[in-house]
This record gives C-alpha cells, structure tokens and sequence, in this order.
C-alpha cells in the first residue's frame, strides 16, 4: 500500500536560549492507506507537537523547526507554500482534538460550523451547507440531527460533542485523519463507543488514522502499528500483538506494567500499583545517552554514553534500546493483545 | 428570557421610588428654608412664599409631597422651576442635543476604538501595537478638560477649522469634535479591552480548531476569533451608553453645548431644586434601562448565557 503520510528526522525546538526545550528529536513514522497507527506516550513525549507540525498548525513561535521532513502522497510540507498547506488541511488531513468542549468555538452552533466547510471550502450555499451538516452528524450518528444542528456545543453531552467534531474533521472527506487522544474527556462508555465510531469511519473511508493517546487499552484494540513515543523520540515501533507480547523497551514494558490489572497475581487487590519510577525529564535538559536511562532499572553504563538509535530487530519491530533483544527475547507473561482489551 | 427581563422591569420599580425619594429628600427635606437667597438680599415677600409653598407642596409632610411630586412625574408633568418654567421644556430642549452627542461618542469610540484594539493584537508585538498601547494610555492619563481646552484652542482658535463654540441645535458634524473629546477616554479603553481580549482568543482552541479547518485567515479572525473578543468589549459600550446619555458637564462646559450635563449643573449651582430632582429621576431611569439591555445583549451576544 502506498505510503499516505512520512514524517522523518522531524526535530522541533521550543524557546530561546538557555531554556530551549528540545520537543521532537528525530521523530519519524509513517501511515499508509486505511491503516491505523497509533502513537502512545506520556504528557510532553511529543505526541501532539508531532501531529500539529504535521498538519501545520504548530504554535510558531514559540515553536521552531528545525529539521525533519513531512511529506503526503509524496508531496513535501515542510516549507511549502502556506495556501497550499492551508488548502490540505481539511481536505486531505484533518484533526480532531481532546476536548471537544473548548475545541468548538462556543458562540456559533454545531451546524454552523460543520457547514463552514461546505460553504468556504466547496462554495455551497448556507441551505444546501446545512442540509450537508445535518447528514454528517447522522453519519457520525447522532440522533435528531434536524434539530441538535440548530444547538450549540454547550447544549451537547461529551460523547455527542465529540461525534460532532468527528463530523466536523471529516467534512470534506479527508483521506488522513489525526485523532489526538480523542477520548480521554469522556467517560469510559462513551470512549468505547467513540472509539468504534473511529473506526467504523476508518473502514468505510479507506481513510489512514493517526491515533495519538496514552491509553493501552484504546490502541491494543484498533492500532494496526504502535510508536511509542519519549521524550521526543519513537524508542519503539512495532504492530500491536508483538508489542504486547515481546516490547522491546523497557520503557514500553514499564508503561504495560503500570496498567492495574485484576487477574495479575502481582496485581491482586491491595498490592502497590507499580509506576514508573521517576518524572519524564525536562525537555529543556534531557539526560545525555539514553533518555530513558535514569528511570531505567536495567540501565548499564554504556546507557549513559551512548543514543540508542531506532534498531530494526525483524518483522517490522523496531526499538531505541541497547539490550532490546535481551527483552524482546524474555517477553512478558501477559496475555494477548486481545484477553488485554476483553479483561 | 422573557420572564427574566419581566422580572428585571419590576426590579426597577423600588430602585426607581428609592433613588428618587432619595434626591427629594436631600434637596427638599434637609433645608431648613427653601427660599433662602431666592429673592436677592431681601427676604422673600410672603405672596411670593405662599405662591411657591403652594406649587410645591411645601406644607405637607414630606412623604406626601414627594408622592404628589412622583404621581405629577409619572403623568409627564416634572413640575416648574422657581421662576416659572415648565421642567419638562429645559429637558425636551437639552435631551436630543444629550442624546446626538451621546452618539457621536459612542461611535466614535466603538469604530476607532475597536479598529485600534484589532490592529494591536493581531499584528503582535511591533510600532503599531506600541503606538496604540502608548496614545491610550495618554489618553487615559489626560483630564477630559484638557483634551477638551487642547483641542478648542487648536482647531478652534489656532486653526478655525471648527467653532469654539457650538450653536443652539447643532448637527451631527458640529459635534464631531466634541463627541471626540468626550469618547476619549472610553475609546482608550476600547482599544485596550479590544487588544487584551483579541489576544487571549488568539491562543483558544476553537481558534486552533478553525486553522485546522483550513479556512481562509481572514474567516478565522473575522469570524472564530472577533465574534468571541467583543463580548467583553459590547458590555462595556453598553455600560457607558447609560453613562453617556447622563450627559457630560466638561465636555459640554468646554464648546459650550446646552445639553443635560450642562442643565443639572446650572440647576444645582442656582439650587433650583424642581430642575435637579426632575433631571435626576429621568438620568435614573435612562441608566437603569441602559444595564437592564446590557444584560440582555450579553445573552445574545454568548448563547451560553441563558436568562431563566
């Protein structure tokens, strides 16, 4: 399948001076066709800077790229003619963000502002641009779309002003759709349901997926890939199931560790949660060698030396590790991908 | 809304009878002679005494004088002055020259105000945001006399564009001039609020939201980002409609203009008291219906905000 979006070498700078914060350092991933790529990290590993430097709403300043690549269908972003890149966005690449509440604007209603898409981008009249809305919120499915056109964001539950911000980013049918953690406003029913609607609209679209979160949960049940994402690097990038099963970080592992389970004996009721030890670090200073390495408990000398570069160990499964055979050959005694989302 | 803004009109009644009884009584009530000074040197005669005494109700208590004032007031009869003119007469000949200045200023201060504010927050920090952020706070340093007497000496004196003083019934051009002076300071503000408020929108995510969008740069700040920073700035246009329709005595002492700020303060100067209370209980009204729209046009303006 043909590549729909490459991101290489990205590195963007925050700041100026001595307090410049190295927010992507070489971040590369790419998304072919229908396929859902899912990017997990904690707050501040640079999920989100990625995918606005992708779709070209990065705040600059204080943002500044430095380097990298962008490119869609082949096309190079990264320097291109701003009306160009504006044109894209919506119509090739869209975004949907985390909270729908602050993320629509709260003075005009759903409708009006789904149907500013058909009117500015495709020239439709306020009629016929109304008549377009109220079917794109039946396609997302929300009930009583005649009249809930007429209301304003405030007027809309969680769930439902989320599925209105998924209409409003597909609009103008976008073949690339970044979702940047997308249900961590919502309670975990609704997440489910928004989840699926994702995907569902995925499938019928043919439509590539980025889905930025810091849910495993989430990612094991619609990620065709996963890049982890730390401190401004991917350190690891493989599909879902060996992911799961063999990571090759252990920052992967630590964060499959921290999830609470109940059918872990290590985990039974009343054991100690078990957290990574330590903050992620500050992005103006990170630590020399490996990143992760002070947070790391199997961290040897050559850690604190050396960049582990982005390692190809077969099948696809990359990591930023300098042991990761060691730990994709020791595995995990955790169940499959599957028993994960089911338990 | 409707039962909101029902509720709201009958708040005004007590507010009304408060505020109104309130002047009577400071102007009426704690004399101990009326008519003190009324007469040049002399005393006054008796006849002239017992004439007014009757006019205004002068032996009643006070209680009942001023319900026959206020039940006069509400047929549209705001009595007589001391020396005989209808109340009612010096109101309709200074309220629509209030009224013409009162636009004026708050077209000024809205279009250059705003204009100002929106140049200064979307061009970021540079020459125009600073030019804009130092003349404002120039004008809010300067006494509104001194912008006044400047600018009569200037265009006026120096230059004759404009005369020092303006006619009986002037028209809207004569009062350019002088609505400027008396906008200035609220335009400063204009300016400023405008700015601030632009530029904390510039950052919302709905802003992100309509970038991301793709649309067009003038649709995302004339539409996403405007809409929402005049909110702040429409209630305080709507605040200082009340406060300009009460007249402005410096400005209108200044070019000499013969509207209300001008009749309450030579009615307070002369003490004639039916002048002052009758002015008062109509500025009392004007403001209350003024804030009572405000509030109302806060609810249109943001469908968040809904009156139940």
């Amino acid at each position: 399948m043909a590549a729909l979006l490459e991101v290489e070498d990205l590195r963007v700078e925050f700041g100026r001076g001595p307090e410049t914060a190295s927010v992507l350092n070489g971040v590369g991933y790419h998304v072919d066709e229908g396929e859902t790529l899912a990017v997990l990290g904690e707050s501040g590993s640079g999920k989100s800077v990625t995918a606005q430097t992708v779709m070209g709403i990065l705040d600059a300043p204080p943002g500044r790229i430095i380097g990298g690549s962008v490119r869609f269908r082949g096309e190079e972003l990264l320097g291109a003619d701003p009306e160009r890149r504006r044109l894209l966005r919506g119509e090739s690449m869209a975004m949907i963000f985390q909270d729908a509440l602050s993320a629509l604007n709260p003075v005009y209603t759903v409708g009006f502002q789904i149907a500013e898409q058909f009117r500015f981008r495709r020239g439709m009249s306020r009629k016929d641009a109304t008549a377009r809305a109220v079917e794109m919120l039946d396609q997302v499915r929300i009930p009583n779309a005649k009249q809930r056109v007429k209301e304003y964001p405030h007027q809309f539950s969680g769930g439902m002003r989320q599925r209105a911000m998924i209409a409003m980013s597909l609009a103008l049918d976008p073949e690339l759709l970044i979702a940047d953690e997308p249900t961590t406003a919502l309670d975990v029913t609704v997440q489910a349901q928004i989840m699926d609607l994702l995907d569902e609209l995925r499938r019928e679209r043919g439509m590539g997926l980025v889905l930025i979160t810091h849910d495993l949960g989430v990612v094991a049940e619609v990620a065709d890939r996963i890049a982890v994402m730390y401190a401004g690097r991917i350190v690891e990038h493989t599909d879902a199931e060996t992911l799961y099963a063999r990571p090759g970080h252990p920052y992967t592992r630590g964060l499959m560790d921290s999830v609470p389970r109940v059918d872990d004996p290590g985990h039974a009721a009343g054991a100690p949660l078990r957290p990574i030890p330590g903050l992620p670090p500050s992005l103006a200073a990170i630590p020399n060698g490996c990143p992760f390495h002070p947070r790391c408990a199997y961290a040897q000398d050559v850690c604190v030396d050396d960049v582990p570069p982005l390692r190809e160990l077969g099948d696809g499964h990359q990591a930023a590790c300098h042991f990761a055979e060691r730990f994709v050959a020791e595995g995990t005694d955790r169940p499959t991908t599957h028993e994960v989302v089911s338990g | 809304m409707g039962r909101y803004t029902l509720r709201r009109l009958l708040q005004l009644i007590p507010v009304f009878l408060g505020t109104t009884f309130l002047v009577y009584w400071l102007v009426w009530g704690l004399r101990e002679d009326p008519f003190a000074g009324k007469c040049g040197q002399r005393e006054c005669s008796p006849a002239f005494r017992a004439a007014l005494t009757e006019r205004y109700n002068l032996d009643d208590p006070l209680i009942v004088q001023y319900l026959k004032y206020l039940g006069a007031v509400l047929t549209g009869d705001f009595g007589q002055t001391f020396s005989g003119t209808e109340v009612s007469t010096l109101i309709a000949d200074a309220y629509p020259i209030t009224i013409k200045l009162a636009i004026v200023a708050l077209v000024i201060e809205a279009v250059i105000g705003i204009i100002a504010g929106v140049v200064a927050g979307l061009r970021g920090r540079g020459f125009a945001d600073t030019l804009v952020l130092v003349s404002t706070l120039f004008l809010i340093a300067l006494p509104v006399f001194v912008t006044g007497l400047v600018l009569r000496q200037v265009l006026g004196v120096d230059l004759g564009i404009i005369r020092t003083s303006v006619p009986a019934n002037p028209s809207f051009a004569e009062l350019i001039v002088p609505g400027f002076v008396l906008a200035s300071l609220s335009m400063a503000y204009v300016a400023r609020l405008t700015r601030t408020s632009l530029i904390e929108n510039t950052r919302a995510d709905f802003v992100r939201t309509a970038v991301a969008k793709g649309l067009p740069r003038r649709r995302v700040v004339g539409v996403h980002m405007l809409r929402n920073s005049l909110i702040p700035v429409v209630t305080f246009l709507g605040t200082d409609i009340g406060a300009l329709m009460g007249g402005a005595i410096v400005t209108e002492g200044v070019f000499n203009i013969r509207g209300i700020g001008g009749l309450i303060y030579r009615g307070l100067q002369q003490q004639d008291i039916a002048t002052v209370v009758g002015v008062v209980a109509l500025l009392v009204i004007v403001y209350l219906v003024a804030n009572l729209v405000v509030d109302l046009l806060y609810a249109v303006l943001d469908p968040r905000i809904r009156y139940e």
